[in-house]
């Protein structure tokens, strides 16, 4: 008669998990043969393994972020100092209508792709897109959960629409757009009580930097701020007031991409 | 030798699975992530190379996980990653025990959801996770075994359907 040794659940875990000695190991397994009720166990254990294998091990496959891919490498603390100086001062001047060509400055930023490739096709898809009374988004708020992962995925990054609610504004949906140089973009859409609407656009680009909100001058009553977070451009556009704008930038730029400082 | 941030970029789609699994967030996994990354390279003169980098990333993640961990866990509720994106389960039965499996994970301690993944997601061994974690052995297997325990039972009470003869 086989000698039947009680496992504790600990041990049966430690078997699971590969963690006993071959002594061990062959005791549990001897009672894994006579004790229908220990193999039971064991067999809802490796299920659950199992499970929790088939539901995340498909994020080992997944292209990694750009921003993580970043955070790997030193930083040099003064350029995106230098650059957003420099790039609120030559914005404050000039403005995004003044239609001046900029060159590339000393720290490789060129202004005039920023205004080409992020401002402008922001501003457009927002004159289009919130005239239309039928379909202004593509993908209404209702299902935001999957509007922030399809649009998530498609950019490579975290995206979430930030809640404007504290300044009247609920979200209505998003879309995803075609921008310049090949990249894509992302749009969500936002309306007050009275069906005044506002636009987020959020595209990469070949920008490296780390600015706040700032204005542009905007064309026919838009209100137009824009920010970069690394290689993420965001711009808000509007037909409010520039101060109203702001306090809506302010809001979004703290939810999309202000971190809290690192311990 | 390699570079640094090369090391680092080998241990990404780790860090991120665990992440994935501990926040219970496509989005807020991976800002804990980037912190954990850029927190290594800020202290990389604190690993020390004869323990793995491995290892000590993990630890590295931990702290910053129980450090902040009210703004990683405003989250309340695990959300079913692949269900429009890559649904492979044909079987909705399988589908439905991750659904519940990851909910319950999301109700476990800290303490034991953390061990809980080391284990059976990372594959860490227990004296591992217990140098990651800086608790003994003992509390490692005690914790773990509770943890898993808790999910069997509640798996297991979500399922049992009470039967009602029909006279």
């Amino acid at each position: 008669m086989t000698k039947k040794k009680i496992i504790s659940d600990t041990e049966l875990h430690a078997y699971l998990d590969g963690q006993l000695d071959e002594k061990q190991q062959h005791e549990v397994e001897l009672t894994l043969q006579n004790d229908n009720v220990i193999a039971e166990k064991l067999l809802e254990l490796q299920k659950m393994n199992q499970a929790l294998h088939t539901e995340f091990n498909p994020v080992l496959q997944e292209d990694i972020p750009d921003r993580l891919l970043n955070a790997t490498k030193p930083q040099h603390n003064w350029l995106p100092f230098v650059a957003s100086v420099s790039l609120f001062i030559l914005g404050t001047l000039v403005g995004w209508q003044a239609q001046v060509k900029f060159v590339p400055t000393a720290q490789g930023i060129d202004l005039s792709a920023m205004d080409d490739n992020l401002i402008k096709p922001a501003a457009f898809a927002h004159s289009i897109f919130t005239a239309e009374l039928i379909h202004p988004v593509e993908i209404r708020a209702e299902r935001h959960h999957y509007l922030n992962r399809w649009l998530s995925k498609r950019l490579k990054t975290q995206l979430t629409a930030p809640n404007l609610s504290n300044s009247g504004y609920t979200l209505i949906g998003g879309r995803l757009l075609p921008s310049t140089q090949n990249r894509m973009a992302a749009q969500y859409m936002y309306e007050d009580q009275q069906g005044s609407r506002i636009t987020i656009y959020v595209r990469r680009g070949e920008w490296q930097q780390q600015t706040k909100p700032f204005e542009v001058n905007g064309k026919k009553g838009y209100s137009i701020y824009y920010w970069i977070d690394e290689d993420l451009g965001y711009v808000l556009t509007s037909g409010l007031d520039k101060n109203k704008n702001r306090v809506l930038a302010n809001e979004a730029y703290k939810q999309m991409s202000l971190r809290p400082v690192k311990i | 030798m390699k570079k640094f941030d090369t090391l680092l970029i080998q241990h990404i789609p780790n860090l991120r699975r665990y992440s994935r699994a501990l926040t219970g967030s496509f989005h807020i996994a991976d800002d804990l992530v980037q912190d954990t990354l850029e927190r290594a390279l800020n202290k990389k003169k604190l690993w020390k190379k004869e323990t793995s980098l491995r290892l000590w990333l993990f630890t590295v993640m931990h702290n910053i996980f129980i450090n902040q961990i009210r703004r990683y866990q405003r989250v309340p509720q695990m959300e079913i990653l692949d269900d429009t994106i890559s649904d492979n389960s044909r079987n909705p039965e399988s589908h439905y025990y991750r659904h519940q499996l990851l909910a319950n994970i999301n109700f476990l301690p800290n303490e034991q959801k953390e061990i809980f993944l080391l284990v059976s997601l990372e594959g860490f061994a227990y004296d591992e996770v217990a140098t990651i974690l800086e608790i003994p052995v003992g509390t490692v297997m005690s914790r773990l075994s509770r943890a898993r325990e808790k999910l069997r039972n509640s798996i297991a009470a979500a399922n049992t359907v009470p039967l009602r003869r029909i006279k």
